[in-house]
């Protein structure tokens, strides 16, 4: 079920001996509870591409400025044309971009600033986005799905909460892992953290992610030290 | 579309920032000196005291009679590409309507507002799920859906875009006859407070 070799991360392990590395889900395996009827559609094999953003406030904004720049100076020249007196602003910029130096320390951070712009811009254009949507595994023909981050979240908290022992919990979710810490106010250690282990790979697998998270977890006695 | 478009130009305008930074930083900065490389001869800038924009270079072509025309050409170019590319940011494309059937007679054709409700009311009654809303885009013959989903708190996930694939999207297909119809659906959790049901 797992492939421990690959999955090994050093740092992971809490220095109170209670984390454990779990066996991630695996999205092959037979599944069988997920709807009571069952579906229409056969469920397609394959993977769930990821959610691209469609960068629309990076867009508007360089628009904007854009529009800002090119319409301002299209309105100043046009006026010079049309034989009226020129903006001062313009006349301004024209003299100090003809006399400032290269290593005059405004045209150095400007360069500097425009440069870093341009590469997150580049950065922007180039990677996905959308890292709060984590895709789903293709459960039915024509359905792209995508789960809120903060639901995953949610919903793995409100299943491990169920456990009996369990007094708090703490769910983060990466678009990669998942890390559970859950405080136990009774019951031994060792079975609370065996009976939330299983109903955390049983919580994650409802979730139907296309990419398995690596699942860590820590159970704490509550209230020590 | 939308999103290549806004991709190409952020990357195509961040290309031009960042060579035209690099380009002053690398003549502002005397790399070349301190590095001990040289630059190819049509580099824009020389050195240190070289300067952005000379007033030569600014007043070059003035004399000729096509530089104001060309000027005046390009920027109302510029401007008017970044005022549609600005719009096309607030545009949805929603779908008016959707068409079911055609012969000789004429269209029979669905308003799009009233598939999006019935959509999100059979949506709304999946297990698992508190609330829905339906948006569709594309074209009348071709909708597609994007559908948000209010799941509550003991809902399964992978069951409810099953469900919502198997019973309603499928019944919408049948029930119009479109061969195809895709769906994009996020799936959200409103935040709640940790509690233990005994």
């Amino acid at each position: 079920m797992t492939d421990p070799g690959s999955e090994h991360r050093p740092g992971g392990e809490q220095d109170d001996g209670t984390t454990r590395r779990l066996p991630t889900v695996d999205p092959g395996a037979p599944l069988g509870f997920e709807s009571q009827p069952p579906p229409v559609v056969p469920a397609p094999v394959g993977r769930a591409r990821r959610f691209w953003s469609a960068r629309r406030v990076p867009s508007a904004i360089t628009a904007l400025l854009a529009l800002a720049v090119s319409g301002s100076v299209l309105y100043d020249v046009t006026a010079v044309r049309a034989g009226r007196q020129g903006m001062t602003w313009r006349g301004r910029l024209a003299e100090e971009l003809a006399t400032r130096p290269l290593r005059d320390h405004w045209v150095i951070t400007g360069a500097a600033i425009a440069a870093l712009l341009g590469l997150w811009l580049i950065v922007l254009a180039l990677t996905p986005g959308l890292r709060s949507l984590l895709p789903m595994r293709p459960a039915a023909a024509e359905v792209r799905a995508a789960l809120d981050r903060r639901a995953a979240g949610l919903l793995v908290r409100d299943r491990v909460l169920q456990v009996s022992g369990v007094r708090s919990v703490r769910v983060s979710v990466s678009p990669r892992s998942i890390k559970v810490r859950a405080d136990a106010h009774f019951r031994d250690l060792d079975d609370v953290r065996q009976d939330v282990a299983a109903t955390l790979r049983e919580a994650v697998r409802s979730l139907g992610l296309d990419r398995r998270p690596v699942l860590s977890l820590t159970v704490r006695r509550a209230g020590r030290g | 579309m939308r999103t290549r478009v806004n991709r190409t130009l952020l990357f195509l305008i961040g290309l031009i920032l960042l060579a035209v930074g690099c380009a002053v930083l690398i003549g502002g900065l005397d790399l070349p000196r301190h590095w001990g490389f040289s630059l190819p001869s049509w580099w824009p800038y020389r050195g240190p005291h070289d300067v952005l924009l000379s007033a030569n270079a600014r007043t070059r072509y003035r004399k000729d009679s096509w530089w104001w025309p060309v000027v005046i050409g390009v920027l109302a170019v510029l401007a008017v590409a970044a005022l549609f590319w600005l719009l096309a940011q607030f545009r949805d494309r929603r779908l008016g309507q959707v068409l079911v059937h055609s012969d000789d007679d004429g269209d029979v054709v669905l308003r799009g507002r009233a598939m999006e409700r019935a959509l999100a009311a059979d949506a709304a009654e999946l297990p698992g799920v508190l609330g829905a809303e339906v948006l569709l885009t594309g074209g009348r013959t071709r909708p597609r859906a994007g559908v948000r989903l209010q799941l509550d708190r003991h809902a399964r996930p992978a069951g409810v875009v099953s469900d919502l694939g198997g019973r309603v999207l499928a019944e919408a297909r049948a029930s119009t006859g479109l061969t195809e119809f895709p769906a994009v659906a996020r799936l959200r959790v409103e935040r709640h407070r940790a509690r233990r049901v005994e």
